[in-house]
């Protein structure tokens, strides 16, 4: 049994926290190994001690049978290691062939740029790229080409081991599709590849082995046809999945959210709404369903009060809120953004000061309407942190970046679930966060239900939509094209409205405004 | 009228090429991601060694390689404080600049027992370039000036070359815009920006240089004059890029050589003085748009 890679024993400990213990990996040459484990489980760390970017604190790295000592990225590379970071190091401001020459420059002082594109041209053709491209400023080109150009950095660097963290995370569902293509025929061609991920549907899908990560330390490994989704979900967090899923039922009750006749301008970059309608009733789990970018941030935006459209009315409790900009609207809606970074969320700021984002108002949060009550600010905090189990390094003081991305989202979904609301705006509540954490969320807006309160649920993930709602709309080029019961209806005949199937004779019933 | 042009046109070149010395060099600074808003203080200090060199040996040259081994040395401290050190960028510069204004002077009264300033030394002479001088118009402009002038014109070319057409110019590039991407392949962040700042001071020793031993033959108190902070300007006015920072600075040196021809007329001077500043405030205000610094301007790495 020969293994390209073997990591022994790694520890790695920061402060009192230790990342990695006694961590071992090995890694079969030609095989798609993966190493799976809920954020915080020390991935990322073994990671970068394996690309010399950390120095372990103990235990080997053997590659070929030899032990290295990786003080640098540089040394990483010189072995024949190639990682592709979740967040790309490509510069956007450059052009594609600067972005895979950088570092590894032919010419001692001058540039030879030909020589280079000529050394490139056969990788460019074996991925299929044009020629054009090598004077294209990075920037200009989608996601899923940039992740290829860095697959073509490291095969230029002659990569014999590629790591990749994470990623799928950037990239549509289609462009997943293509890369699980591009991930076999880079195997097929002897190359052997470091997959690391949370999510189980492509781990099944992709690995030959996988090593299960829990807490800093290895759980387990195992050959992937020996295991099973469920059994990896349980080696992972170190307990059985509460299945968590609503059971249809029926209801009658007036609708409280109207959306009639949206309609927005063709712009680039965006895809307009179609006379797109729905209603939500009082007291049930909506959920919208759709490939990405079909409307859903159009939706949204004018859910929430952030864009204008061209037609149409959205109604909230009886009351026509599609002209008011979300800073003058008192019919209010909790809202759990998509993207926690930009939306919803400030770094910096402490946990406690995050708690009351749009709460200062509030007059347990404030005093003679001019200073901050701390003393509530504070036990408002230490509440949420306890309530939602959010694990906090040292308490509710702590910068909000300093928490795993669960964490945060679970800091926004206690905010907003906080002062009771009748309505909750979601969309993709659980985008990139552990699987641990999906279950708490799912759990969240699931008691919400059960309170009798109204959910509105915009997500990517099919499983996500057909676990928590009632009712199902399928969102498709700009329109609302079906709305199912959530009762029998199977991931088959959902995904065939998502692709823009039509019923024959019912088509544009549900379509009308 | 031809007289008018030729007069205005070679001050326009003669002031410009401070800016555009100065801009040249601050440029790969600020292409590597460093925030350079020393070059105000650093042509002050370079412009007093210059003269003091000069005063002493008699050699405009040496009162030129004086000033351009003081640039370095003053670009290398700062670049300490903004690198290694991981300063605040903006207020070490604010800093480092009131050093030069108070050490110059401090300085002054010292070397010379002067207030003001020093007595006139040996300059750098104007260099008529045969042929190429006796072109209508064009040659009186372009071709009757410093050796320093004729040397500018070059290094922006150099500047241009090396920035686009080199090894090391795409990794300032890269560390100005992504210093985390440029460590993952290997490149040395720090040597890089300590390199690109020497190459900055150098460049503001020179044309600090040029300032007091070679447009005038003696140091002035505060002679600069909030130069640097034109220089500084005519980096961002010419977006970053080297052929577009010196036409940013003929602009700005136009401005200048146009303020000192009208103050014979009848329009109040402090008006006129006022010209270049607002042309600056005009310029970056409306006609810049949207910037594009290099993204990780002013980050410590």
């Amino acid at each position: 049994m020969s293994y390209l890679l073997e990591l022994n024993q790694i520890t790695k400990t920061f402060g009192d926290l230790v990342a990695n213990d006694h961590v071992t990996v090995k890694v079969k040459e030609g095989s798609i190994h993966s190493i799976v484990g809920e954020n915080g489980a020390g991935k990322s760390t073994l990671m970068n001690v394996l690309y010399g970017l950390l120095k372990p604190d103990g235990g080997e790295i053997i590659l070929r049978g030899k032990k290295m000592t990786f003080t640098s990225p540089l040394d990483s590379i010189a072995a024949g290691l190639g990682m592709i970071h979740q967040h790309f190091m490509l510069i956007p401001t450059m052009t594609v062939l600067d972005n895979i020459i950088l570092g590894y420059e032919i010419g001692s002082f001058k540039l030879n740029r030909k020589q280079s594109r000529k050394e490139l041209e056969p990788l460019f053709e074996s991925f299929g790229l044009e020629f054009s491209l090598f004077d294209t400023k990075l920037g200009e080109l989608p996601v899923g080409l940039q992740q290829k150009i860095e697959i073509i950095k490291a095969l230029y660097r002659k990569a014999s081991l590629i790591v990749f963290d994470e990623p799928t995370a950037v990239l549509t569902p289609q462009e997943i599709e293509e890369f699980f293509i591009l991930v076999n025929k880079l195997k097929a061609e002897g190359k052997t590849i470091l997959f690391i991920s949370h999510k189980l549907n492509e781990i099944m899908e992709i690995s030959d082995e996988v090593t299960i990560m829990r807490a800093g330390k290895v759980v387990d490994c195992v050959q992937k046809s020996d295991v099973n989704e469920e059994i990896l979900a349980k080696l992972m967090i170190g307990r059985d999945l509460v299945e968590q899923k609503v059971t249809f039922r029926e209801n009658n009750n007036e609708p409280i959210i109207q959306v009639q006749g949206l309609e927005t301008e063709v712009k680039l970059g965006s895809t307009p709404l179609k006379k797109l309608a729905f209603e939500v009733k009082k007291g049930e789990v909506f959920g919208v369903a759709g490939v990405a970018g079909n409307g859903q941030t159009e939706l949204v935006n004018i859910l929430v009060g952030t864009q204008f459209p061209l037609a149409g009315h959205v109604i909230i409790n009886g009351t026509e809120v599609t002209r008011v900009p979300s800073h003058k609207r008192t019919q209010s809606m909790a809202y759990i953004p998509e993207d926690r970074q930009t939306e919803g969320l400030i770094m910096p700021l402490s946990i406690s000061k995050n708690m009351i984002l749009g709460k200062v108002d509030l007059p347990q949060f404030i005093r003679h309407k001019i200073f901050l009550n701390f003393k509530n600010i504070n036990e408002n905090a230490q509440k949420a942190v306890n309530d939602y189990s959010i694990k906090v390094s040292s308490g509710i003081h702590d910068p909000l970046k300093s928490l795993s991305g669960g964490n945060q989202q679970k800091v926004i979904v206690a905010r907003e679930l906080n002062d009771e609301p009748e309505i909750i705006l979601a969309v993709n509540p659980t985008r990139g966060i552990d699987i641990g954490s999906i279950e708490y969320i799912h759990s969240c807006i699931i008691a919400e239900r059960e309170k009798g309160k109204t959910v509105l649920l915009i997500s990517n993930e099919l499983s996500e939509i057909m676990a928590l709602s009632d009712r199902i709309g399928i969102i498709h080029d700009g329109q609302i094209t079906k709305i199912l019961d959530n009762n029998g209806v199977t991931k088959e005949q959902i995904g065939f409205y998502m692709l823009g199937g039509k019923d024959e004779e019912k088509t544009g019933e549900v379509v009308a405004g | 009228m031809i007289e008018f042009i030729e007069s205005v046109g070679a001050s326009t070149i003669r002031i410009a090429t401070i800016y555009i010395l100065a801009a040249t060099g601050s440029n790969f600074a600020e292409k590597s991601g460093i925030l350079n808003m020393t070059i105000e203080g650093n042509m002050l200090v370079s412009a007093f060694f210059a003269v003091l060199v000069s005063y002493h040996t008699g050699s405009a040259l040496l009162g030129v390689l004086a000033a351009v081994i003081i640039g370095i040395v003053f670009s290398a401290f700062y670049g300490f404080t903004a690198i290694t050190a991981k300063a605040d960028q903006m207020i070490s510069s604010l800093a480092f600049n009131l050093f030069a204004t108070g050490i110059t002077a401090y300085l002054l009264i010292t070397f010379f027992g002067s207030a003001g300033a020093t007595p006139r030394v040996a300059a750098v002479p104007e260099v008529a370039i045969p042929l190429l001088s006796e072109i209508p118009i064009i040659g009186k402009i372009l071709f009757v000036q410093s050796p320093i002038v004729y040397l500018c014109f070059a290094l922006v070319a150099a500047a241009y070359y090396v920035l686009y057409h080199t090894k090391f110019g795409i990794r300032v590039i890269s560390v100005g815009e992504h210093p985390v991407a440029a460590s993952t392949v290997g490149i040395n962040v720090h040597k890089i920006r300590y390199m690109s700042m020497l190459i900055a001071g150098a460049m503001a020793g020179l044309a600090g240089a040029y300032l007091s031993i070679s447009l005038s033959s003696q140091f002035v108190k505060n002679m600069t004059a909030g130069r640097g902070y034109i220089a500084l300007s005519t980096v961002i006015l010419g977006k970053h890029k080297p052929i577009n920072v010196a036409l940013a600075g003929i602009l700005f040196g136009f401005c200048d050589a146009l303020q000192i021809r009208l103050q014979q007329s009848s329009v109040p001077t402090q008006f006129i003085q006022m010209l270049p500043y607002v042309v600056t405030v005009i310029v970056i205000a409306f006609f810049i748009g949207k910037d594009d610094n290099p993204a990780a301007i002013g980050q410590a790495y």
